[in-house]
């Protein structure tokens, strides 16, 4: 029996807000996942999908992608306008915001897959739509970032 | 750092991340309901529920975000115009859910409404004046939408959403002339919704007049309509001397490897990178010339 739009909501919500916080940051996660799903469910093709899973996680990404640019943007000029001395966002450490600020989306795809969702290469790429090679390159590339970014 | 500290410390950080999100919105926090099945066509509304203190803490966190991000490079690559958000695809779910396929039973585009909604034309007066033209820019459908990562990676700004239609290019175009925008290689691939209006694919050529590299891809799969695109497509290198055509129904066939999902038109990985190649070889040959 098929899940409803609500049952395959309530499965992979809080995997997908978590994956949403990764790519663009926890202020801007819930209006990922909430963009990105009802995106998906609402386009021609949800009826037909049936791995829900992967198909919310692949349109997260895109979401993220398109939104990426208006939303460094934005956030930017909000970060002017409060100053650098005043931040304390929600008990996170400031060098994690700022390691994982320096990846690309691709790349934050990549290291939520490979760390938290404990993907394989092969798995990852399979998710992201990218060759292996290209996803070991992703791989090397934000670790090398991180490894910068959180020493 | 050795590399288990490394992975330590990344997990660590997801994790601080993810928590720091919070918790989902319930199902009809989402506004689902508003929308319905029966209204798929309506763009989704953005949904808030910060509160304002909450709001304020989020103004505050989302700054040094932000800042971490303003030299990234691969924002670079993205259109600083407003972008409509693009759906995931069956060919954007790799291999998982290949029974996802644009409905063949779009004869042809009158029938499907334009994704690019009034509210979205808004390049012209968002922009900042220093903003400048796009190029190279590449629009099409769901199946470039497939390669949108690989055509990024090679520098081209991408502009593909599902079931996009001529019409909406139409509108794009319009607006991003309107706005100065248009740079010098447009890149057009569509063809998954059927076959266009003649006066919509001319008005798009007189928004693009100006630009002097205009490529039209074939489309490659069996569609009904795949004779009838193909032969438009190729009548408008003949009519428009901007205009070159990248064979995209012949060069398909040449992709090795793992190329496209199970319908035979969307692509995947190496599918992907392949059409992403096809693109820039055109592209670089035009120049050459």
């Amino acid at each position: 029996m098929s899940l409803t739009d609500e049952e395959v909501y309530a499965k992979y919500a809080d995997e997908l807000l978590r994956f949403a916080a990764t790519l663009v940051g926890p202020s801007g996660a819930e209006d990922l996942l909430s963009s990105s799903v009802l995106k998906a469910m609402t386009s021609p093709g949800w009826d037909a999908v049936t791995a829900h899973r992967a198909y919310l996680y692949r349109a997260m990404v895109n979401e993220a992608r398109q939104l990426n640019r208006a939303t460094t943007r934005r956030l930017a000029r909000e970060a002017r306008a409060v100053g650098p001395e005043e931040f304390a966002p929600f008990g996170l450490r400031t060098e994690v915001l700022a390691a994982i600020g320096e990846l690309s989306v691709q790349q934050r795809a990549v290291i939520f897959m490979t760390y938290w969702l404990e993907y394989s290469i092969e798995e990852v790429a399979d998710s992201l739509g990218l060759s292996q090679r290209t996803t070991e390159r992703r791989l090397e590339s934000a670790r090398t970032t991180l490894r910068g970014a959180l020493l | 750092m050795n590399a288990d500290e490394l992975d330590g410390e990344i997990r660590r950080a997801l994790t601080e991340i993810g928590d720091a999100a919070g918790i989902a919105p319930r199902f009809d926090q989402l506004r689902i309901d508003e929308l319905g099945k029966s209204s798929r066509q309506l763009r989704p509304r953005r949904h808030r529920r910060l509160t304002l203190m909450t709001a304020t803490v989020v103004v505050i966190g989302a700054g040094l975000w932000a800042l971490a991000q303003v030299a990234q490079p691969d924002d670079a690559l993205v259109s600083t115009a407003p972008i409509t958000p693009a759906p995931a695809t069956a060919a954007d779910i790799g291999t998982e859910p290949p029974s996802v396929v644009a409905d063949p039973s779009l004869p042809t585009q009158s029938t499907v409404p334009a994704t690019w909604t009034d509210s979205t034309l808004q390049p012209a007066t968002s922009m900042s004046p220093h903003e400048s033209p796009i190029a190279p820019l590449a629009i099409g459908d769901s199946i470039m939408l497939g390669a949108a990562f690989a055509l990024e990676e090679l520098g081209l700004v991408v502009e593909a959403e599902e079931t996009q239609t001529f019409e909406d290019v139409l509108r794009l175009t319009g607006a991003l002339k309107q706005s100065g925008r248009l740079g010098d290689v447009v890149v057009i691939g569509l063809g998954m919704t059927g076959i266009p209006d003649a006066a919509a694919v001319e008005q798009i050529m007189a928004n693009l007049d100006e630009v002097p590299n205009v490529f039209f891809l074939t489309f490659a799969g069996d569609r009904p309509w795949l004779t009838a695109y193909n032969e438009l497509v190729r009548t408008l290198a003949g009519r428009h001397q901007n205009v070159k055509v990248i064979d995209w129904a012949t060069k398909a066939g040449d992709c090795t490897g793992d190329c496209f999902a199970a319908d035979g038109l969307h692509l995947v990985a190496e599918g992907r990178e392949y059409y992403a190649r096809i693109v820039m070889e055109a592209i670089a040959a035009r120049s050459a010339d």
